[in-house]
């Protein structure tokens, strides 16, 4: 088993255009790191360049102590999953499983073993003599699997495995692949457009966009402090909902203004990001997750609330969500669209519509599945206030 | 009557009305396609007809379709007086040498075009569809020159080389495979195929639908050759039957219109051409499914 280190990695294309940009970053060993992003972020051609698809332009690629960047794929010891799973249709499932094990030249023996192995793991062990086109979707992408397993590579690398198949097989497949990585042990890359798998199967995730690096750290973390504007748009669903405020100073503490509604932060939230101080007066992004919004009454301190019209609600079985109309500036920067829009959840890009006329957002709130809210209630939302996150709005960054 | 349905109200046809002027216009049509099948048919059938008669018959009844009486004279005098089968071997051999490694070349070069990155790759794909506009009567008397020159005149080599590869079979293998998707490929890649391996056991299994019409076209055409054999060889030992059936057709080899000698000649050169589409018309499809998810 190896890791692998990207150290300031360019791809630049010929006419110009820089796919990835100075990326750096280190999986480790037996690690399983997911890149995500929107399309066009770059995730699918770091991951080709670290397979030896894709040349390096600048930088450098180690796996384990080697450097790869002259490498020939099959000089490497990785192994990839395609998003179309990329099998060879005139082969049985046993012979595209074992295809890698022909190639170098392993004993037949000790191959048969190997695939038949490998066909357990993903329980396969009934259509080794079937062709991909007798398979169901799900059966095709174990097959793809286990191309990857047999070979006992280095690396397995994955460009969007799940991305083909039903929503319910989907995250069956992921818990199978997040079992099979567990069990082997095996350094994995896994690129993947869709926040929710990397989020439940990352020990870390790299959220990329436009070509660079914007956060490299634990699913929880980044859900929690998310660096950037981009980052906590785009990490979450419904996504986070950003709106405009200002801080002023109140006595020894600092308020926030959003709208015409005010909240006193609470000290722990100034001790922990000191640098709210050094943005007193002018605005800035307040960012609240739908989750960090109740119903009135169920917390005790350290609450504010905001107060609007709800204009409609889903109820999703376990949750309640409520959509709900609020006196407020939404921010609507370029960062925050990006990252909302890639999700291609109707919902949210409706909250961006709703706020588009200026002074009034509408932001989402997840409640407890029996709350007691219809639409064109008027709703009292309580706001956790040790939950809040803060932005700046030129650089987008987090203000911490 | 142009005036009233100009003007006044137009009455609607009625059910009945509309159901058989249908029903004309179907007969119509139907009528007009027979006609036009049984013109494109018949000189094939009145080929086989001809073929059993005596030659009495087929001098006095040429368009009959009955033979009377039915006879195999024809056939027999073909194997006995003619060397048909030495030219059924001679079609055969240039047939079979042309047409496997026709698909084996232009396979080669196709993929080469659709995948491999080199200089020169556009000029030389330009300079193949170039040759596609050349009409094929033009190069006879360079082909010619060039055969006797490299001494391969009145020899297999002359009559095969100059067919082994051809630009429409190149075209059409580099516009298959490059419809093939390039993940197949690069997980071969992965998996530790080299280029050469990729081509053989990846790519050309997957290309089997070209492959197959690229089979066909080079039986039909290397079978029903007979402008290059004309020019590549002089014996009558190494007359293939399409030069065979010529010199018979042409009153060479012997008086008399002689119709159901050289109609017998023809349906049996027919014969392998038939038998190849018969056999290979439901291969020619695709084969891809499964590669990929849909």
């Amino acid at each position: 088993m190896a890791g692998v280190t990207l150290t300031d990695v360019s791809k630049i294309y010929e006419d110009g255009t820089r796919a990835v940009s100075d990326l750096s970053l280190d999986v480790g060993d037996g690690e399983l790191v997911v890149f995500v992003g929107p399309s066009g972020c770059g995730k699918s051609t770091a991951l080709r360049m670290i397979a030896g698809l894709e040349e390096i332009s600048e930088g450098e690629i180690k796996i384990g102590d080697r450097i790869v960047n002259n490498l020939r794929p099959r000089d490497r010891d990785v192994a990839m999953v395609f998003q179309n799973y990329a099998l060879y249709p005139h082969m049985t499932v046993a012979e595209n499983i074992g295809f890698a094990l022909r190639m170098r030249k392993v004993p037949k023996e000790e191959a048969r073993r190997r695939i038949e192995e490998t066909a357990k793991i993903l329980g396969l062990e009934e259509h080794l003599r079937r062709k991909p086109r007798q398979l169901s979707g799900g059966q095709r992408q174990r097959v793809a699997m286990g191309r990857a397993i047999v070979r006992e590579p280095h690396v397995f690398l994955m460009d969007e495995p799940l991305s083909n198949l039903d929503a319910k097989l989907r995250v069956q497949m992921r818990a199978e692949i997040s079992r099979i990585q567990r069990q082997l042990r095996v350094t994995t890359v896994y690129v993947t457009h869709d926040q929710v798998e990397a989020m439940t199967m990352g020990d870390r995730v790299a959220v990329l966009r436009r070509g660079l690096l914007q956060q490299f750290e634990a699913p929880q973390r980044l859900y929690e402090r998310p660096a950037n504007l981009f980052v906590a748009s785009f990490i979450g669903s419904p996504a986070m909902n950003m709106l405009e405020g200002t801080l002023e100073r109140s006595g020894d503490g600092i308020v926030c203004r959003i709208g015409s509604a005010s909240f006193a932060l609470p000290p722990e939230v100034l001790k922990e990001r000191p640098a709210l101080a050094d943005n007193l007066g002018k605005p800035i992004a307040v960012g609240i997750r739908p989750e960090a919004l109740d119903e009135p009454g169920r917390r005790t301190d350290g609450v504010g609330s905001l107060r609007g019209r709800v204009q409609g609600i889903e109820a999703l079985g376990s949750e309640l969500l409520a959509y709900v109309d609020i006196e407020a500036q939404p921010i609507l920067v370029e960062d925050v669209l990006e990252g909302i829009v890639d999700m291609e959840a109707a919902a949210d890009i409706a909250q961006i519509k709703g706020g588009a006329d200026g002074a009034r957002a509408t932001v989402v709130a997840r409640l407890e599945p029996s709350a007691n809210v219809h639409p064109d209630d008027m709703l009292e939302l309580e706001v956790d206030l040790r939950r809040l996150h803060f932005f700046d709005l030129d650089s987008g960054l987090s203000i911490a | 009557m142009s005036a009233t349905a100009g003007t006044g109200p137009r009455s609607l046809p009625t059910v009945a009305q509309s159901e058989r002027r249908q029903r004309i216009a179907r007969a119509l049509t139907y009528s007009f396609l027979i006609a036009v099948a049984i013109v494109y048919i018949f000189p094939f059938v009145i080929a086989i007809v001809t073929a059993f008669k005596t030659e009495p018959n087929a001098t006095a009844d040429p368009l009959g379709l009955w033979p009377s009486p039915v006879t195999a004279t024809a056939f027999h005098q073909l194997y006995k007086d003619q060397d048909f089968l030495l030219w059924v071997k001679n079609s055969m051999i240039v047939t079979l040498s042309v047409t496997f490694l026709r698909v084996f070349l232009d396979s080669l070069a196709g993929y080469a075009l659709a995948r491999l990155r080199f200089r020169g790759r556009g000029l030389a794909f330009a300079a193949i569809v170039a040759v596609m506009a050349v009409p094929g009567v033009v190069l006879l008397i360079p082909k010619f020159l060039m055969i006797r020159q490299l001494g391969m005149y009145d020899h297999y080599s002359g009559m095969v080389i100059p067919l082994l590869v051809d630009a429409a079979g190149v075209f059409i293998m580099k516009n298959f495979f490059e419809s093939i998707p390039a993940s197949v490929e690069e997980s071969a890649r992965i998996d530790g195929a080299s280029i050469f391996r990729i081509y053989w056991s990846i790519v050309l299994p997957m290309a089997r639908p070209a492959l197959v019409t690229i089979f066909i076209l080079s039986f039909q055409g290397s079978w029903n050759e007979l402008a290059h054999f004309i020019i590549s060889a002089q014996s009558s030992g190494l007359n293939t039957l399409t030069k065979g059936v010529a010199q018979l057709a042409s009153g060479q080899l012997g008086s008399g219109n002689r119709y159901p000698l050289k109609l017998a000649a023809s349906v049996l050169m027919t014969i392998p051409v038939a038998v190849l589409f018969f056999f290979f018309q439901k291969r020619i499809m695709n084969v891809q499914s499964g590669a990929l998810k849909e």
